[in-house]
């Protein structure tokens, strides 16, 4: 085997998987390869317009076939010269977006007290609980339909369509399902209620179904049972399951615009129910109430104390 | 020389066999030369008027790659008379697929951003690339075609790579 020049041949060889070990180790230290796969993919999908070589035959018969003699003529009209020139500056144009659009990331933020409703460029909705945030861009989606979440999103995934949402503490993979996935602090929690979904955390793989549920608190993977169509915050409530104080006041502050401060009381305290996300005063009323705790509305509803009960 | 009736190619038959088995792929090389489809379109046409006129003297074994130099040369002499610098353009049209409206024509200016890429590669290169990718041709096939060695294929392959690689390191 020759040796002198091969690394002249090396992409084009590495395309056609025709590569030695020790040159597959080194291509494994280049940067931007899977950039350039993913780029080589819109490439083959890219066709050039259709030729009608039954139209552009009769063309050419009648100067070769069916000509006495073969006369070679070639008119170059205006028009489609300012065709041409039109496409040119549309390129130009294009370029330019074309780039930005596909690379720059579709980023949809709530805020609190807000819900959004995302569409994605398959059809699929994704609705957004407050305190949330979805990105991605065109171009990862089509690589392999992954979008970025931080917070609580509902997925109503269009069927048959593959779909990967990726949090900070791990990975969701469905198919054509409804779920929900919850990614906050030291939680990571995905409900199903439509279909199968495939969970990780990084460390633990997990398949659930409709009805299901799973809850990763660090390395702890609890089962969650799931009993309504729709997360509950979706029709106004919150609920929880065995979460902590800490975890159930941040949502309160999400769906309230406001801050809650606490004197005293443990925050690490499980809590097991449901509050109104419409209603401050029953909201409290409810955690506190089974929590044995009192609390203090200020400022106009924008400033909570919650104290242990005496 | 000249065999049976059939495998010459002054044949109206066996012309237009000739014809309706490589003519989309000379239009393609000379489009990833020029970039203008009507123009490659029409330099087709040249092409084939050229192997009619000497058909009595073309091998039928050998007729796709003496396609391909003719092809070549014409590009070559089309633009020495127009006295224009040959430059690589893209045509507008891209695949339908699953993706809602406004996706499409995002994807429509990816597609057109790619496209520009191309035109940045050298045009051997650029042609060894797009005959690979979108004929979906082999090297040695691409090698026979262009009368040239597998190996000077996949060195112009690897050198527009390299380049397509680059300039999505650069934007990214």
């Amino acid at each position: 085997m020759k040796q002198n020049n091969t690394h002249e041949t090396l992409l084009a060889r590495w395309i056609e998987g025709d590569l030695t070990p020790k040159e597959a180790e080194q291509l494994a230290e280049m940067e931007g390869l899977q950039d350039l796969r993913d780029a080589l993919d819109v490439y083959d999908d890219m066709e050039l317009p259709a030729y009608d070589l039954n139209k552009a035959w009769d063309r050419l018969a009648a100067k070769t076939i069916y000509a006495e003699k073969t006369i070679k003529t070639k008119h170059k009209s205006l028009f489609p010269t300012m065709m041409r020139i039109a496409a040119a500056i549309a390129l130009i144009v294009g370029i330019g977006l074309g780039y930005s659009t596909y690379f720059r990331p579709k980023q949809f933020f709530t805020s609190a007290g807000q819900t959004a409703q995302v569409t994605l460029p398959d059809g699929s909705a994704v609705t957004l609980n407050a305190g949330s945030g979805l990105d991605y861009t065109l171009w990862q989606w089509k690589r392999n339909k992954v979008v970025h979440l931080t917070g609580e999103a509902f997925f109503k995934v269009t069927k048959g369509q593959k779909f990967t949402v990726k949090t900070p503490q791990g990975q969701t993979a469905v198919l054509g399902t409804q779920f929900d996935v919850l990614d906050r602090g030291k939680t990571f929690q995905v409900k199903c209620f439509e279909g199968k979904v495939w969970v990780t955390n990084q460390v633990t793989e997990k398949i659930i179904t409709k009805g299901q549920g799973v809850k990763f608190s660090g390395q702890v993977a609890k089962d969650l049972d799931v009993t309504s169509h729709k997360p509950g915050w979706m029709a106004g409530e919150s609920k929880f399951f065995e979460n902590s104080l800490q975890e159930v006041f941040d949502e309160m502050q999400r769906q309230f615009t406001l801050e809650i401060q606490s004197d005293g009381v443990d925050m690490s305290r499980r809590f097991t129910g449901v509050f109104s996300n419409q209603n401050l005063e029953k909201a409290l009323a409810t955690v506190c109430g089974a929590m044995h705790l009192t609390y203090e509305i200020k400022n106009d509803q924008k400033l909570v104390k919650i104290s242990s009960a005496k | 020389m000249k065999n049976t009736d059939f495998d010459n190619l002054c044949h109206d038959v066996a012309f237009r066999k000739v014809f309706m088995e490589y003519g989309e792929s000379i239009r393609n090389f000379i489009y990833s030369k020029c970039g203008d489809m009507a123009l490659a379109e029409d330099i087709t046409q040249d092409t084939y008027v050229t192997l009619w006129q000497k058909c009595a003297d073309t091998d039928p074994l050998t007729v796709k790659s003496f396609l391909y130099k003719i092809a070549g040369n014409k590009v070559i002499d089309h633009f020495r008379h127009q006295k224009v610098a040959m430059n690589y353009r893209t045509n507008k049209k891209s695949l339908v697929d699953h993706l809602t409206p406004q996706f499409q024509l995002e994807e429509q200016e990816y597609k057109a951003y790619l496209d520009g890429v191309l035109s940045s590669i050298p045009e051997a290169s650029r042609t060894v690339f797009m005959m690979s990718r979108i004929e979906k041709l082999k090297y040695a096939e691409i090698a026979d075609r262009l009368q040239v060695s597998v190996k000077a294929v996949e060195k112009r392959m690897h050198k527009a790579l390299i380049i397509i690689k680059n300039q999505l390191g650069r934007k990214l």
